[in-house]
């Protein structure tokens, strides 16, 4: 066999940084980059200057297009990223620097290359792995004029069969253009972990291989398997490789089946008892990966993240803003905006609050119990959820209670608000609700009377388990109590007796679980068998604990 | 004149998104707002209403940024910037 067509069959692996979680195979196919080569003359100032002016518009218009594919395609936060190529596109700084050079005698699309160039040269030379990853946004926008301006089209890299495109780099708006449909991965020599560009690849779901070790052209057209976890591109790969891939892309697609068909489906058991199932989210930023997700409401919004790392204390406005973004993102979901105030005590201390030491933190002034003390503080809170209730079914949750006085006394608050809001001509819910957490076997025992002053439980398993148990779940030398069979039977007996209560004391009052143990598949039947109408997880564990409630009579 | 200090805390520094946010927010406004950044050769300076300008200050995390704000609407602008910072930079 001649030398060459040793080479081009020859098995060979490349190495490289893995971006994505599923192998895949397709051909390997080079893809140039495409920037004419061509030049024009200078055609006189006035001129190249309208050229540039529609060229600019042109580009905004192909921008906000890929933008809304990427939308669609990938969520708001890859689509972010073409909003920070419009932000260049009309930077003054840009601009003005394709302006002078016109000015000076350049044609416009030399302009455009130089200016972008340069300002990509001064991200590049920024100490910061991050910021030089833009170098690659400057690149692509200041590219994107200068093809407008030469005449070119914006060419959908698409072809036959299954490809994997190799590329020196991939700019971000080439990679939202990729036609998923033959387009199985992407291999580039250059790029970074950090790059717009790797970003879409994460949300697009198209697994790729950066930073790769260079391989030559020879090899257009070799069979190859790309295999992210690893960070390997197997090229000329052999039948067993071809044949473990087989078993991945079958996995991968009952996997993705799977997911699809669940997201769209209730939580519903077999004999048609219907499961609430919502998130968990420690900020606002996490409710738009729990709305995609399919959760059809928040089971608990920790307000603590307002209050942490700070020396000052968050206004009722700045909270208002965070509470009612979260309220409008949710306002076409049937569930509730569950937002627990404040839970902070001796061992989560807030130097705003100043906190005094106690001997047994666990045991002393921490949720209701310090807002009730503080309460100019938790009126700041209370007026700020009530004001939000304005933009969705927000619910108030209450953490560590222990004693029917405390809702009572936090219910009086509540009133107390609500007049001034009145008085003020502020709008929120009038009815909205009012609910408790369950950490103590005291809550639980009492949950009958205490139904009489709230409207809805919620379960926090965490404390519920340690408080049941006197035992703490972080220290391994308990772990034969904690993590016992015989350690799980006090718990549920617990929730059992509380949803009883609760269930007893009215119709529409309802029972949820938001700790850790509501993710845990294993113990979903349980849980349900002591009567939760709720299971409130963080966003990674929807699908799974869905397809489990789905699953059980 | 409003001026106040703020540490990055944001995985990335002062990178694309919440540069970005910060542009849009400051673009409202008709005080001139000046971010300033001191380095090792002296303080930088960028205009918070524009992004090549602000991305260029390789403003890291860790590292502590001075809002310089001077106009008519400057207190809203403080105010307006210090909640961008909260709840966009990080």
């Amino acid at each position: 066999m001649p030398l060459r067509e040793q080479s081009k069959t020859k098995r060979r692996e490349i190495r490289g940084i893995g971006i994505g979680e599923w192998a895949v195979w397709g051909k390997i196919r080079f893809v140039s980059s495409e920037i004419p080569t061509k030049t024009l003359a200078y055609r006189g100032m006035r001129e190249e200057k309208e050229a540039l002016a529609s060229a600019l518009t042109e580009a905004r218009a192909e921008i906000a297009a890929i933008g809304r594919r990427t939308l669609a395609a990938a969520g708001r936060e890859a689509a972010s990223i073409f909003e920070i190529h419009e932000m260049l596109l009309c930077d003054p700084d840009f601009l003005d620097l394709v302006n002078s050079a016109i000015e000076s005698g350049t044609p416009a699309a030399d302009a455009v290359a130089s200016a972008g160039e340069s300002l990509a040269g001064v991200f590049e030379g920024l100490d910061d792995e991050y910021l030089s990853a833009r170098a690659a946004d400057m690149r692509d926008v200041s590219s994107r004029v200068r093809r407008i301006l030469l005449g070119g089209k914006s060419e959908k890299k698409s072809g036959e069969g299954q490809m994997i495109l190799v590329a020196r780099d991939l700019s971000p708006g080439d990679t939202a253009g990729l036609d998923t449909a033959c387009v199985t991965g992407f291999v580039t020599f250059a790029g970074s972990v950090n790059s717009h560009t790797a970003i879409l690849a994460r949300a697009m779901d198209i697994p790729a291989l950066v930073r790769a070790e260079e391989f030559s052209k020879e090899l257009e057209g070799a069979s190859a398997i790309l295999d992210p976890e690893s960070g390997r591109l197997l090229i000329n790969p052999t039948a067993e490789e071809m044949s473990r891939l087989a078993d991945i892309t079958a996995k991968r697609e009952a996997e993705r089946s799977r997911l699809r068909t669940l997201s769209a489906l209730p939580a519903v058991t077999k004999s048609g008892r219907r499961i609430a199932l919502y998130a968990n989210i420690g900020s606002p930023a996490e409710a738009e990966a729990a709305h995609r997700s399919g959760a059809e409401g928040i089971g608990l919004f920790r307000s603590e993240f307002l209050f942490m790392g700070r020396g000052d204390l968050p206004s009722e406005d700045e909270q208002y803003e965070a509470y009612s973004r979260v309220a409008r993102l949710f306002s076409d979901r049937t569930g509730p905006i569950v937002i627990r105030t404040l839970d902070v005590g001796a061992d989560k201390a807030l130097p705003a609050l100043g906190s005094e030491a106690e001997d047994n933190p666990a045991l002393g002034m921490r949720g209701i119990r310090l807002c009730l003390e503080k309460t100019a503080i938790f009126r700041t809170q209370l007026r700020a959820i009530l004001r939000a209730s304005a933009h969705g079914r927000v619910a108030i949750m209450l953490p560590m209670v222990t004693n029917i006085d405390e809702i009572r006394r936090t219910k009086r608050l509540i009133a107390e608000e609500k007049n001034r809001l009145r008085f003020e001509e502020i709008e929120f819910d009038e009815n909205i609700g009012v609910g408790i957490m369950i950490e103590t076997p005291a809550a639980a025992i009492m949950a009958k009377e205490l139904a009489g002053e709230c409207d809805f439980f919620s379960v926090g398993t965490n404390d519920l388990f340690q408080y049941t148990l006197a035992a703490d779940r972080q220290n391994s030398r308990l772990a034969y109590l904690t993590e016992a069979e015989s350690g799980l039977e006090p718990v549920l007996r617990l929730i059992r007796l509380a949803s009883d209560g609760i269930h007893a004391a009215g119709e529409d009052k309802w029972i949820g679980i938001c700790g850790e143990m509501a993710a845990d598949t294993a113990l979903t039947e349980a849980l349900l068998g002591a009567g939760a109408d709720e299971l409130s997880v963080s966003t990674p564990y929807i699908a799974r604990v869905k397809e489990k409630i789905r699953g059980i009579e | 004149m409003q001026s106040f200090d703020y540490t990055l805390n944001c995985t990335g520094g002062l990178h694309a998104r919440p540069a970005g946010a910060i542009v849009n927010a400051a673009k409202h406004f008709s005080s001139d707002i000046l971010i300033r950044k001191l380095s090792p050769d002296g303080p930088k300076e960028a205009d918070a209403k524009r992004l090549i300008s602000l991305m260029s200050l390789g403003a890291k995390r860790g590292e502590t940024i001075t809002f310089l704000i001077n106009g008519p609407d400057e207190t809203d602008a403080a105010e307006k910037m210090k909640l961008v910072c909260r709840e966009s930079v990080g």
